[in-house]
């Protein structure tokens, strides 16, 4: 009976206390993703865990491993299997409703991380779609940038600011994604916009025109040659011979045998001293146009010195070996023709002169370059000058 | 007899004791979400601030939409964002954060119920949307008050009313329903999820006496004790 009175008494008083003072884990710790989870310390706990299974010690020295690392999901599974072999286990229970309070924690703070990404990306959508706002399309479109409504909504943006030719490869991307508008209409409308700049840049001059060519400049137009041509006479004229000089080199990529975009470039690395291996290239293939043999080689071999593996320059400098190969052999002829001529007055040296053989001209690049330039200085024409005239 | 006698008394004695026991730890931080907490201005539950704020957003959103003065729109909407998501104000991004914070800590206490352990994160989860809507609206306010012109603040002033309506009521979907997944839950919704998770409590949950709220510490042990001695100097218990 006592016993009983004593019970009756202490577990109230008992249950008050627990009340009382009650133990929690700080759930402010700082929760990061899992850290160190294939370290040798851990394999080692896993290891002994494993070899051990029914027992709770090495059990519960894997979980305070795995949850001093901050790997909570898998401190949750090892529990919950020790929690069935040991239903009523203290430790495995307090460790359990810590693990997953940490692991709900965790997946709270992401899901916070990725409503504050989120709210960005629906505040750059918003500004894009409804104002227009090209910095705000390009943010949500680096996120996704297969939305087909998003393209639109830049495309239609960049129209609106009057740069149809960045709209144009937008409008085809967003057909290709199948987006829900008439996007013939709305390419219609850009190439029209675009038209009138590229007559802008066409017709007017300085600022007003160069920057109607940027505006109308679009990659792979067919019209991207005379426009970077047209760009390159406007600064040239503006008196800004290194934006005039790359305008050029850009334009001799597209077209390499246009003789006033040769001429410039030659010109134009003549008098900016320019002298980088893109500048040369461009350099070799000009004089190449300019049927300059042996100085298009000299360019070339000068480009491909600088930077051994620039693309596209096999092709010109064999053309330009060939031709410089062909100066030199027509060199020597002129030159054996004029040795004739002389001779030719001299009746003792005719028959010599008539029996002289013409060899097949220099075989090495520096020959030919040698050879070469008499040959070249013969004809040579300088950029943007008058027709060429012989020098003697 | 006579010990029958005593064990009656000592009986009554001890349930008397046991009428007036504290609330449980889990609880009095369900208290601290839904009733009262010594942090908040008038010491309501964090809950009922984030309502009261947002209520304060809305009617700023709607006296900037209203309003065709450029200054006078920036002036309503810095409001509306004050009221919204403010550290120092407790905004109503604040306010839910520590509500969902106090319902998480309710179920890492060692007295939780597992109703408490197994809905608590399930309601944390489904206040994500709210706070995406706080974030929302801040950055629209930063972009309000560097417009340049009426139309262009007016644009994002729609869209900031639509989301401080939503963060009270929630969402309306396109059948026209309100709030009806947690994608789309507003703190009406919210409340009503916390006050279903309370009903089925067992014991019961009852509403916390304010002085439990309000003495709630926790001791650098990392023990939660109720501060009887108003010890708080020298522990570190949120109060």
């Amino acid at each position: 009976m006592n016993r009983v009175l004593a019970s009756a008494l202490l577990v109230p008083f008992a249950i008050c206390a627990a009340f009382a003072a009650a133990e929690a884990p700080d759930p402010r710790v700082a929760v990061l993703s899992c850290a160190g989870s294939e370290s040798p310390e851990l394999e080692s706990l896993r290891a002994a865990s494993a070899a051990r299974e029914g027992a709770i010690d090495p059990r519960l020295k894997l979980a305070d491993a795995l949850l001093a690392r901050q790997c909570y999901a898998e401190a949750v599974r090892v529990l919950e299997a020790g929690e069935a072999l040991h239903p009523n286990s203290n430790g495995i229970q307090s460790r359990l409703r810590t693990a997953r309070t940490m692991l709900s924690e965790q997946h709270y703070f992401d899901a916070r991380d990725r409503a504050a990404q989120s709210a960005k990306a629906e505040r750059n959508r918003l500004r894009c779609q409804k104002l227009g706002d090209t910095a705000a399309c390009d943010e949500a479109l680096s996120a996704e940038p297969n939305d087909a409504a998003l393209v639109m909504a830049k495309a239609d943006a960049l129209v609106q600011a009057n740069r149809p030719a960045e709209a144009l490869p937008l409008y085809r991307h967003a057909a290709e994604l199948d987006a829900q508008a008439d996007i013939d209409a709305k390419l219609a409308a850009a190439e029209a916009q675009r038209q009138t700049q590229l007559a802008q840049c066409q017709n007017e001059s300085a600022d007003v025109a160069l920057r109607a060519c940027q505006l109308a400049l679009l990659p792979g137009s067919s019209d991207e040659f005379s426009i970077y041509k047209r760009k390159g006479i406007l600064l040239q004229q503006m008196d800004e011979p290194l934006r005039a000089l790359d305008s050029f080199i850009a334009a001799g990529l597209l077209k390499s045998n246009d003789e006033t975009v040769s001429r410039a470039i030659v010109s134009l690395m003549d008098s900016t001293g320019r002298n980088d291996a893109v500048a040369f290239a461009a350099r070799g293939r000009a004089l190449l146009t300019l049927h300059r043999g042996a100085d298009a080689v000299e360019a070339l071999v000068r480009a491909r010195t600088l930077l051994p593996d620039m693309a596209d320059l096999e092709a010109p400098l064999a053309a330009a070996e060939e031709l410089a190969k062909n100066e030199a052999r027509q060199a020597k002829v002129a030159m054996a023709q004029r040795e004739a001529e002389r001779t030719a007055r001299t009746p003792a040296a005719e028959s010599s002169v008539s029996a002289a053989p013409v060899d097949d001209g220099p075989e090495n690049p520096e020959q030919i370059r040698v050879a070469s330039r008499a040959a070249s200085e013969e004809k040579r024409t300088y950029s943007n000058d008058s027709p060429a005239t012989r020098s003697h | 007899m006579r010990c029958a006698g005593v064990w009656i008394s000592v009986s009554a004695l001890c349930v008397t004791a046991c009428v007036s026991r504290p609330p449980t730890i889990a609880h009095v931080h369900v208290g601290h979400a839904l009733t009262a907490v010594p942090s908040t201005p008038n010491h309501v539950g964090y809950l009922a601030q984030a309502e009261s704020r947002a209520r304060e957003a809305i009617d700023m959103a709607q006296r900037a939409g209203a309003s065709g003065d450029l200054p006078q729109m920036k002036k309503y909407v810095a409001s509306a964002a004050e009221a919204t998501d403010s550290p120092d104000g407790f905004g109503v991004k604040q306010a839910l954060a520590l509500a969902a914070d106090h319902v998480s800590f309710a179920a890492t206490s060692a007295d939780a119920s597992t109703n408490l352990h197994q809905s608590a994160p399930v309601f944390v989860s489904h206040t994500a949307r709210v706070l995406e809507r706080c974030s929302l609206i801040r950055l629209l306010a930063d972009d309000v008050a560097a417009s340049t012109s009426v139309p262009e603040a007016q644009i994002s002033i729609a869209e900031i009313r639509k989301l401080a309506q939503a963060n009270l009521t929630g969402d309306v979907d396109a059948s026209g329903a309100v709030g009806s997944s947690s994608a789309q839950y507003g703190l009406a919704q919210i409340r009503s999820e916390l006050e279903s998770i309370t009903s089925r409590e067992n014991p019961p949950y009852v509403t916390v006496d304010r002085w439990y709220l309000l003495n709630l510490v926790r001791l650098p042990s990392g023990k939660w004790i109720f501060d009887r001695l108003r010890r708080t100097d020298s522990m570190e218990g949120y109060k």
